[in-house]
């Protein structure tokens, strides 16, 4: 059974119960914001509310933030089914970007995992614009995580950018490829793009994040 | 036996091996640069180099900072002995960890922070070495927040009588009257956000202003609260 598909709360290892307090603070802001654009998923996209791209850009378009460090797949399949797109306003679109995290599964069941969340999020919204950043590499060196998250995205952009395999899933949704230009000729990964090797600079989320942004105001006429 | 007292990488080389490159990468910078203060420890050191805090306080007093995520005292015990600190000469290095040793008790944990103060030490024999407290975490009152709590009564009756090694109070003001810890703080009930880490490190900033600008700080004996 692919794990990817079974929607489920972040396991509370350390005893404090912090990301269940995320997705609740999640779920009360969803009933009253005003927000036009969801950004939802690990903490790539957590740790975009603090650049400067998001506060000097992304923020001018009424956006909220519901990334969650560590959180798989599943983990974001469970917070949508449990309240965190019960918007009182209609969004108009979601940035979905999840599943570097799923380093103990096969890129198929990654991908399986985000159709899964695309559906859902279908099922709940409508016709709401999908926007998929595709995934990062990461490390220093050449490593097996690196593969897979290439893998995930080639299954990512075969099945939404290939006009060839169309259908309703692929209705409104939007694969931006932003995994381009980040690793170097060596093969090696800076640290001034990726501080950690996983987790983008200030500089780096400008550079990466920028033609999410630029697709959003393209989709959304802003 | 204490696991905080035993030294352990982190391995991923399964994986991506990032904790290596960072490790080596710390290495190469304590060659390359000239620093006053060295910060090392684990998330809550990593987070704080990424605000607008160290950018305008730590910064300009030429800081490195060698914080990881997830870190334990154990990983931290490690690179020490593996050099991090070895080819810097700094006046100040401060040291935060403990909030990852899930699996210890509050006087293991002590002794582990005691265990790297004692190492550091042994590697530079006239550097000051600030312990900022540990500080509280998660939304709602919960049993790491009293194992903070224990390790840093603790600390105060150990560190009070080392040379040169001083305790500084970070974790104050930050449980509200409810108990609560708000998101404005902490983003995640963990991290810091710009105006937690202005809360909790302007202290240390001065303390760090005294050390390296005076010859000796003056020992403030009023218990702090």
């Amino acid at each position: 059974m692919n794990p990817c598909v079974i929607p489920k709360l972040s396991e509370d290892h350390d005893g404090d119960e912090r990301k269940l307090s995320m997705h609740k603070r999640f779920v009360q802001q969803a009933k009253t914001d005003e927000s036009e654009i969801l950004f939802i998923g690990d903490s790539i996209v957590e740790q975009l509310q603090f650049s400067n791209l998001w506060i000097e850009k992304i923020s001018a378009l009424h956006c909220v933030n519901f990334g969650i460090g560590g959180d798989r797949v599943e983990n974001v399949l469970w917070r949508i089914q449990n309240g965190e797109l019960d918007f009182n306003v209609k969004l108009k679109a979601v940035v979905l970007f999840v599943g570097t995290n799923n380093t103990d599964c096969t890129p198929h069941e990654i991908f399986e995992g985000i159709l899964e969340i695309i559906k859902e999020i279908k099922h709940r919204l409508g016709s709401v614009f999908i926007i998929l950043p595709t995934l990062l590499p990461r490390g220093q060196y050449p490593n097996t995580y690196r593969e897979r998250n290439d893998h995930v995205n080639t299954f990512l952009i075969d099945k939404f950018s290939n006009e060839a395999n169309a259908d309703e899933v692929t209705d409104n949704v939007y694969v931006v490829e932003i995994h381009h230009n980040i690793v170097q000729n060596d093969q090696t990964i800076s640290h001034h793009i990726m501080h950690d090797y996983l987790h983008l600079t200030n500089s780096a989320y400008t550079k990466i994040f920028g033609p999410v942004y630029d697709k959003l105001c393209e989709l959304l006429h802003k | 036996m204490n696991t905080c007292k035993v030294p352990v990488a982190v391995d991923d080389s399964d994986g991506d091996n990032r904790w290596m490159s960072i490790h080596k990468r710390f290495l190469a910078e304590s060659r390359e640069k000239d620093a006053d203060v060295v910060f090392i420890g684990d998330s809550i050191v990593q987070a704080l180099q990424h605000t607008e805090v160290w950018n305008e306080l730590f910064a300009p007093l030429h800081c490195l900072n060698f914080g990881i995520h997830r870190d334990k005292i154990e990983n931290v015990l490690w690179r020490i002995q593996n050099d991090e600190l070895d080819h810097v000469k700094p006046k100040v290095i401060v040291l935060h960890v403990g909030t990852n040793n899930n699996a210890n008790t509050p006087e293991e944990i002590t002794e582990g922070i005691v265990e790297i103060v004692n190492n550091i030490r042994e590697k530079h024999h006239d550097v000051y070495i600030v312990v900022p407290t540990l500080l509280p975490r998660g939304q709602h009152p919960n049993k790491l927040r009293e194992r903070m709590s224990q390790v840093n009564d603790l600390l105060k009756s150990k560190i009070v009588n080392l040379p040169k090694v001083e305790l500084v109070v970070i974790d104050k003001g930050f449980v509200q009257s409810d108990g609560t810890i708000s998101h404005h703080d902490m983003h995640d009930y963990l991290l810091l956000t710009n105006a937690g880490s202005r809360k909790a490190f302007e202290p240390v900033h001065d303390l760090l202003l005294q050390l390296l600008t005076e010859g000796e700080p003056e020992k403030d004996l009023t218990p702090s609260e």
